[in-house]
C-alpha cells in the first residue's frame, strides 16, 4: 500500500508526459488541463489502492484513460472497419519508397517523414477513431507494452495487438494523404479490383498483404472499451 | 545447434543485431538502403513482416524475436521496411510532444492540498 504522504513527490514528475497524453486524446487546452487535474484527484484519493514499486506513470494513465473513455470522448464516427483491413502492410513504406524516388530524385523516405509537419502528424493522428487512437499513442508514444494498455483499456491483449495494427494502417494511409496534398508523393493513378488504390510495386515478398491471425481477440461487435474499476 | 529459426535464414551479412537491444520505439541502426530493388534472399519476408509490430515494440519472446533477427541479418529488404517503421514511429513521437501550460503543476499541487478528503477504508 502506497502512502498517501509520498503521492506529490512521486506522481508530479510524470505531470509531462501526462499533460501531452491528455492533450493529445482530448485536442483541446483547457480539456487536457482539467482531465490531467482530474486525474491527479482521483490518484491522489485513491493512492492507497497503488501498488508500491510497481509502474506508476502506467497506473496514472489507467486512471486518466479511463476519465477521458467516461467524459470526455468524443461522439466517435462509425468505423469503416472493411476500410481499415483493406490498407495493406508497408502501405506508407511501399508508396514513398516506390513513388517518390522519380520526384525526389533518390530514395528519400527518410526525407519525406523528415518534412511531415507537427500539425500535419497531430491531424492524422486525431483523424483516428478513439477505439484504435488511444492504443496507438499509449504503444507509440507513450511506450506501454501490451500487458499494460490491456489493463489500461480493459481489452484483452489480442484486441490491444488488433487495434495496433489495425490503428498504425490507418495512421500511415492518412499521413499518405497529406503527403499527397503537399505533393510530396504523387497519388497512384492505378486502383485495385475493389477500387483502392494500389501501390504502383510489390516486386518484395515482405509487400504482399498480410492477413491477422485469427487468433488476434479482434471482435467489432465487442465495446471500444470498458470502464475499468479504480 | 546450427539454425534454430522457423525461418531457415542464414546469416550472409554477418550477426550484429540490427535493431541492437531496444526494439521499442524502433530504434534502428545506419544499415544501407537499398530495400526497393534488392530481393529477398532470407526467404519468408511474408511471415516476418508479420511480426513487424511485436517486434518494434519489444513484445516477441526469445525464440521468435531470434528468428526475425536471424531474418534480418540475411534480407537487407526486410531491414529497410522495419528501418522505416522504426523512424515513422520516432517521428511521429517527436512531432506530439506538448508543453505543459506554466501554471498547471502549480493548480494541481493546490488542489491536492485543498483536498482534504480522507482515503476511504480498505
Amino acid at each position: 500500500m502506497a502512502d498517501q504522504a509520498d503521492f506529490e513527490s512521486l506522481a508530479m514528475e510524470h505531470l509531462p508526459s501526462l499533460y501531452s497524453g491528455a492533450y493529445r486524446m482530448t485536442h483541446n487546452k483547457a480539456d487536457a488541463e482539467d482531465l490531467v487535474q482530474e486525474t491527479y484527484l482521483k490518484a491522489y484519493r485513491g493512492f492507497h489502492g497503488f501498488e508500491a514499486g510497481t509502474n506508476l506513470r502506467a497506473w496514472l494513465f489507467r486512471i486518466m484513460t479511463n476519465t477521458y473513455i467516461n467524459q470526455y470522448r468524443r461522439k466517435q464516427r462509425n468505423v469503416d472497419e472493411q476500410e481499415l483491413d483493406n490498407v495493406e502492410d508497408l502501405f506508407l513504406y511501399r508508396r514513398l519508397g516506390g513513388e517518390t524516388a522519380a520526384i525526389l530524385g533518390r530514395s528519400t523516405e527518410d526525407e519525406v517523414l523528415d518534412r511531415f509537419t507537427e500539425s500535419e502528424v497531430s491531424d492524422a493522428v486525431a483523424a483516428l477513431p478513439d477505439t484504435f487512437r488511444i492504443p496507438v499513442l499509449l504503444a507509440d508514444v507513450e511506450g506501454f507494452s501490451y500487458k499494460e494498455i490491456a489493463e489500461q483499456l480493459n481489452i484483452p491483449i489480442g484486441t490491444v495487438m488488433s487495434r495496433l495494427h489495425r490503428g498504425r494502417k490507418a495512421l500511415q494511409k492518412q499521413l499518405f494523404e497529406f503527403a499527397v496534398d503537399r505533393g510530396l508523393v504523387e497519388r497512384p493513378t492505378s486502383t485495385g479490383p475493389d477500387g483502392d488504390e494500389q501501390a504502383s510495386s510489390a516486386e518484395h515478398p515482405a509487400e504482399q498483404l498480410v492477413e491477422l491471425p485469427s487468433d488476434s481477440g479482434y471482435d467489432p461487435a465487442e465495446p471500444a472499451f470498458e470502464p475499468v474499476p479504480l | 545447434m546450427s539454425n534454430p529459426t522457423p525461418f531457415g535464414a542464414s546469416t550472409p551479412f554477418g550477426s550484429e543485431p540490427i535493431f541492437g537491444g531496444q526494439p521499442r520505439f524502433g530504434s534502428a541502426s545506419d544499415v544501407s538502403f537499398a530495400a526497393s530493388v534488392l530481393p529477398c534472399v532470407g526467404g519468408n519476408c511474408g511471415e516476418v513482416v508479420h511480426e513487424l509490430y511485436p517486434f518494434l515494440d519489444g513484445e516477441l519472446d526469445h525464440e521468435h524475436r531470434s528468428a526475425v533477427q536471424a531474418h534480418l541479418d540475411s534480407c537487407p529488404s526486410c531491414v529497410a521496411a522495419f528501418r522505416f517503421e522504426g523512424l515513422l514511429r520516432t517521428a511521429v513521437r517527436t512531432r506530439l510532444n506538448v508543453p505543459v501550460p506554466s501554471d498547471l503543476a502549480a493548480r494541481i499541487r493546490l488542489a491536492l492540498a485543498a483536498d482534504n478528503q480522507p482515503p476511504p477504508l480498505a
